[in-house]
């Protein structure tokens, strides 16, 4: 995806007025941390994790 | 003549419940002081002389009538502008919020006021809680204390320096990323970022609700322990605090720390600071050792992959509560400010989904490598010196951006992993400005890492110096 491909999303999508050179400020930084986490999530989240587990973890702890 | 501006807060709190010294008199000098000092520093938005000794006077009559004071009473407090209190002016730091006044009262500001706090006002801070260092375009940058060159640390900016230039006895912040934990740092005062959902967010403008948090910063570990006690605890407004305790967090300052074990993760966090403050970190260790701590060295998990869960959700969340403004005021930010929020408009939602949903494990995955076995962890706060602002808002935005990274390295993955931390104050670098240390403790363990910090200050006194012409004001 070009900066101008994501400023062009981000208008159509969330109505905010970007132009290419404000997109290419932070593209680098978003595809890095998009695949991150992607990668991420593929190896650790299945259908049967809790989905809410930090919510869990803290009535535990708090129950404690 | 006795100056009441270097007391502690819970000095203060037993004087003016024993008669010792008025409210009036203390909250007197707490707003010459502010007046004096508070521009000095950029701490102050909005003071309320008049209410503020009206309210001290009502206290003092109290205490005549034999009326119990509560812990915090008369004690002069004021607090980083976006805690909301029915009918006063809230900012946020912003341009668009100039002229903001909330209808509602935050859940924190009542608690403070049913424990007889008295509330001078409203304090500097970052354009919508968004710098760590307290940069704001729209009204002048927070001024540290002990230097006025240097960021005062942000986002919390104006509590930092008042509570470090002895203006008030403590102050609340906010913390997202940092936001408490570095005013506390580059100031040399004790910071509480709280477990998530441990202190009500009802009445605290919004910057993440998944990462925000609200605590004090103080004098001490005793002095904040006291405003936690009163603060945290179940909100009905705020379902996050669903199933949070309510301790009393000064009942568990033994002074102890024989049979803790602290742990010390070198990797990421102290390869990252500087030698000189390494050195100041490793003193700080061998106090905790030398009062019977056991320290074991630890490792860290994958932090670029927590680093990038908090970013995301952090933006993201960000930009859903901005996204209106956006559109229709862009000019009103900051470029910085914006810079932050922007990229939580390109996320997937799958992405966002997908950093909530591994919160709970990331979070296990960073106690058990980070922590172990032990009682809590041992970070640096700020692993570089305190930068000078020029440093943090002259050069390129590159430039600019990696001196900002190294401000946030060791605190903005904690409030991903919901982990409460308390940052503490350990020396001075050769510029004279402060070091600091965090301890980092499992879910809900407040108690346990105040503990930890106030057995520390028993044996130090960084905490106690006052910065250079914070001294008596000239009669």
């Amino acid at each position: 995806m070009t900066d101008n491909d994501l400023a062009r999303l981000i208008r159509g999508q969330n109505e905010v007025p970007l132009s290419a050179e404000q997109a290419a400020r932070f593209a680098a930084l978003v595809r890095d941390v998009n695949a991150r986490i992607a990668e991420a999530a593929r190896q650790r989240l299945t259908i049967d994790a809790t989905p809410w587990s930090h919510a869990t973890l803290r009535a535990e702890r708090g129950a404690e | 003549m006795t100056h009441w501006f270097d007391k502690d807060l819970v000095e203060v709190a037993a004087a003016i419940a024993d008669g010792a010294v008025t409210s009036e008199t203390v909250t007197l000098e707490a707003l010459d002081r502010l007046a004096a000092l508070g521009p000095r520093f950029n701490a102050t938005v909005l003071i309320d002389r008049d209410g503020a000794l009206t309210a001290a006077r009502a206290m003092d009559r109290a205490r005549s009538a034999g009326q119990p004071l509560g812990p915090l009473g008369g004690v002069p407090l004021a607090h980083k502008d976006l805690f909301y209190r029915a009918g006063r002016n809230c900012q946020c730091g912003s341009l668009i919020r100039r002229d903001f006044v909330p209808e509602h009262t935050a859940t924190v500001l009542n608690r403070l006021d049913g424990a007889g706090a008295l509330d001078l006002g409203t304090l500097h801070m970052a354009e919508f809680a968004l710098s760590p260092t307290g940069y704001n375009g729209h009204v002048g940058h927070g001024r540290n204390p002990w230097h006025v060159d240097h960021c005062s640390g942000g986002s919390s900016s104006g509590s930092g320096a008042a509570v470090a230039a002895r203006l008030i006895f403590a102050a609340l912040g906010s913390d997202t990323g940092g936001s408490i934990r570095h005013p506390a740092a580059m100031c040399g005062v004790t910071g509480v970022k709280p477990t998530h959902g441990l202190v009500s967010l009802h009445g605290v403008m919004p910057l993440a609700p998944s990462l925000d948090t609200v605590g004090p910063l103080a004098r001490s570990a005793r002095d904040a322990a006291r405003v936690l006690t009163v603060i945290a605890g179940p909100d009905p407004h705020d379902g996050i605090t669903a199933t949070a305790p309510r301790r009393d967090y000064e009942a568990s300052l033994t002074g102890e720390v024989a049979g803790l074990r602290i742990a010390v993760p070198r990797a990421y966090y102290h390869s990252a600071a500087t030698d000189e403050i390494n050195r100041l970190l490793d003193d700080s260790v061998a106090v905790l050792r030398d009062a019977g701590a056991t320290i074991i060295e630890t490792g860290v998990p994958d932090m670029a992959l927590v680093n990038a869960l908090m970013q995301l959700v952090m933006s993201v969340e960000a930009a859903a509560l901005h996204r209106r403004w956006l559109i229709e005021r862009p000019q009103d930010y900051a470029d910085q400010v914006r810079a932050r929020i922007e990229p939580g408009l390109a996320y997937p939602a799958t992405r966002y989904a997908e950093a909530l949903m591994m919160r709970g494990a990331i979070a296990r995955e960073w106690v058990a490598t980070a922590m172990g076995d032990a009682d809590c962890v041992h970070l640096p706060t700020l692993p570089v010196p305190v930068p000078t602002i020029a440093e943090t808002t002259i050069g390129s935005t590159a430039d600019v951006a990696a001196k900002i990274a190294q401000v946030t390295h060791c605190t903005r993955g904690i409030n991903y992993l919901g982990l409460p931390s308390v940052a503490v104050p350990c020396g001075f670098t050769a510029g004279a400005l402060p070091v600091s240390f965090q301890l980092v403790g499992r879910l809900y363990d407040e108690a346990l890492l105040l503990r930890v910090a106030d057995a520390y200050q028993r044996r130090t006194d960084s905490h106690r110096r006052l910065p250079p012409d914070c001294g008596p004001l000239p009669s």
